[in-house]
């Protein structure tokens, strides 16, 4: 089948997402001057259903950042973290005197600029590497009902990233969310092809 | 140059898979052994010498820089470098206070062969 990934590619979208990983939490690292362990990103393809459990549980108690990347390869990006995790990720970046009264207008703009940077560093890699042009607008949150209508459309086509980053300070998971089109997923299929013809 | 030894240890089939073929491309005859993880490389490294050693930062279990000191303790003479993903400064600072080169992924063949050449004679 035209645009099916295979565990080759998955193996080498993992090493490119880690990379991008890689990246934010080297700019992240500078922000708070301190360490940031990273665990091997998990790399797997999911339906839209199950993405979408995830997401609303997730939303019930947090929220979800959302970007949208245009180009060849183009979809929408999520940033699917908790609450609780939230919360511990701006209190890491930003100081302790943060996040303690919830999710405010402060906590709300970091939340942005760490989906902006993550986002960007694991999409941006994808797009350096395998060679195709990409923009990513501004992020943004996202609300149930307009979930619920992305999700309804039954061509679309999931990669799910987990990941866990921690400090001294604390410890944060998460997972990045990559929702695309058929069309724009075999042509990442494509680029990974020819990625790997050339190097591997 | 030549025939060298090269250990690329690596749990990224996708790294290993492309240190190997740079450097077979340029380097045919050159005997290019992979590694998986950071114990396997250990027991590699107890039975041979390499000449060149790319070693990853976070695999399963144990970090490049972990084993980094039994590494050199086996081969005192070889060439050993931090291929990875993970360029937060202190990772760059510890590989500078080992003596051990820091190359930045994605890779390149560029990097690669410049880090292979480095100790051409």
């Amino acid at each position: 089948m035209q645009g099916k990934l295979t565990p080759t590619h998955l193996d080498a979208m993992t090493e490119l997402f880690n990379i991008g990983i890689g990246r934010a939490a080297s700019r992240m690292s500078g922000v708070i001057e301190s360490p940031f362990d990273l665990s091997i990103p998990r790399l797997e393809l999911q339906s839209v259903f199950e993405l979408r459990r995830r997401m609303l549980v997730a939303q019930t108690s947090g929220e979800i950042l959302s970007q949208q990347f245009l180009g060849d390869c183009g979809g929408d990006a999520y940033l699917i973290i908790n609450r609780t995790s939230s919360l511990e990720l701006i209190r890491i970046l930003l100081g302790d005197g943060f996040g303690t009264l919830g999710m405010g207008d402060i906590e709300r703009e970091a939340l942005k600029e760490i989906t902006n940077q993550l986002l960007n560093a694991c999409l941006g890699t994808l797009a350096e590497v395998l060679e195709f042009e990409q923009q990513g607008c501004l992020p943004r949150l996202v609300h149930s009902k307009e979930l619920e209508e992305r999700f309804r459309q039954s061509n679309v086509q999931v990669l799910l990233v987990s990941m866990v980053f921690a400090t001294d300070r604390g410890r944060v998971e998460g997972q990045v969310a990559y929702v695309m089109s058929a069309v724009s997923m075999e042509r990442l299929v494509g680029k990974l092809n020819q990625f790997l013809r050339k190097y591997a | 140059m030549a025939v060298q030894a090269v250990l690329v240890v690596d749990d990224s089939l996708l790294t290993r898979t492309m240190v190997t073929k740079i450097i077979n491309g340029h380097y045919p005859e050159w005997d290019v052994v992979q590694a998986d993880s950071a114990e396997t490389a250990l027991a590699i490294a107890r039975q041979r010498v390499f000449d060149f050693v790319t070693l990853d930062y976070t695999m399963p279990g144990q970090t490049g820089l972990d084993i980094y000191p039994n590494l050199r303790a086996l081969m005192p003479s070889s060439k050993i470098a931090l291929l990875t993903a993970n360029v937060q400064a202190h990772i760059q600072s510890e590989s500078e206070d080992q003596d051990i080169e820091f190359i930045a992924k994605p890779i390149t063949e560029e990097k690669i062969l410049q880090f292979v050449a480095s100790v051409e004679v």
